[in-house]
């Protein structure tokens, strides 16, 4: 049977056909959109940075530093830390502790004195969470024990603990 | 008339075709520009100078080897402005301290930057450097530089930047 003035349905299908490459150029552009914002993780490379910067810096030639037990201390003055950076960004924290290391019973020594923490002080729970759990947000910390002696010889224990949630990021318009 | 519906059809065809085409160059030229990973070099030269900057003591010079990444985005060496008599060096525009805001900032091509703070409170400063050398100073004994030593390409006479200088200093 022959039909006649039959009408071609190519142009009715270039819709679907447009279409079809708005998704496979959506789902390229997704990809390369996502490869390129991910982020390299070295927010525990950058704790053990700045706990290996404060320990080096409370301890001279194996003695811990005069007025490193006391509460008027500034670290930030001393280890040349911006206090700014530590308190108002949100993204770091320090702390540290002094232990009498001649009293120390199963690893758990008699604690003489201990800082406050600096910057956000929640990350020291935090970092506990992230390290049982894979937890993208939370921060990463770091430990560093530096065992020295202070000016009359008594051994002592420094234990630092520091964190950081810092991932940097794209600045546009710059 | 005869051979109406004919003109129609190849209308309706040429238009089709040169969407096809726009998509695809379009795409290609989309693909091209991400394949070259700046976002991704970008973020870790950020890194691992913020990282440096935070380990060093004042009085620390570090020399940064960063010639094949001026090679592959053909950062050159140095910019002479000949009316204003005077030259300046493209990798600190790719390489920049904002000391206010305590951040290392690189740039490599025109879609913004990255940055990534540090925490250290020492002055830091860049500085280009060729083969170990600092640039000279003077704009003709650059310009002498370049045609005694300097130039790596003869043919297209273009050189690229090599090597940053970090210097670590008290404030």
């Amino acid at each position: 049977m022959i039909i006649k003035n039959k009408r071609g349905g190519e142009k009715y299908l270039s819709i679907w056909w447009f279409l079809m490459l708005a998704v496979i150029g959506v789902g390229l552009v997704a990809g390369v959109a996502i490869f390129n914002a991910r982020t390299i993780d070295t927010r525990a490379l950058e704790a053990d940075i700045l706990a290996v910067r404060v320990a080096d810096c409370l301890v001279d030639n194996g003695y811990l530093k005069t007025g490193v037990v006391e509460e008027n201390f500034d670290v930030y003055e001393n280890c040349k830390i911006n206090k700014e950076t530590i308190e108002k960004s949100r993204m770091y924290f320090f702390s540290y502790e002094v232990y009498d290391a001649e009293k120390c019973v199963n690893n758990e020594c008699k604690i003489i004195f201990e800082k406050p923490a600096y910057g956000v002080a929640d990350f020291k729970g935090d970092c506990k969470i992230s390290q049982a759990i894979s937890a993208q947000e939370y921060p990463r910390c770091s430990e560093r024990k530096v065992y020295t002696v202070n000016k009359e010889g008594k051994g002592l224990l420094l234990v630092v603990t520091a964190g950081t949630n810092n991932k940097g990021g794209r600045i546009s318009g710059v | 008339m005869l051979g109406k519906r004919g003109i129609h059809l190849v209308g309706e065809e040429i238009v089709f075709y040169i969407l096809n085409a726009v998509f695809f160059i379009v795409l290609l030229v989309f693909i091209f520009n991400s394949v070259n990973g700046k976002p991704v070099y970008e973020q870790a030269y950020a890194k691992q100078i913020a990282f440096l900057i935070d380990q060093a003591k004042p009085g620390t010079e570090i020399v940064l080897d960063v010639s094949d990444i001026c090679n592959e985005y053909k950062i050159p060496l140095i910019n002479i402005d000949s009316a204003k008599n005077t030259y300046s060096k493209p990798i600190l525009d790719a390489f920049k301290i904002d000391d206010k805001s305590k951040k290392v900032i690189v740039k490599f091509g025109s879609m913004g930057s990255y940055g990534m703070p540090y925490f250290s409170n020492l002055k830091v400063e860049f500085d280009a450097l060729v083969d170990g050398k600092e640039l000279p100073v003077g704009l003709q004994e650059v310009q002498d530089a370049i045609k005694k030593k300097l130039i790596q390409d003869v043919l297209n006479k273009k050189l690229y930047c090599q090597q940053l200088k970090i210097k670590i200093s008290e404030k």
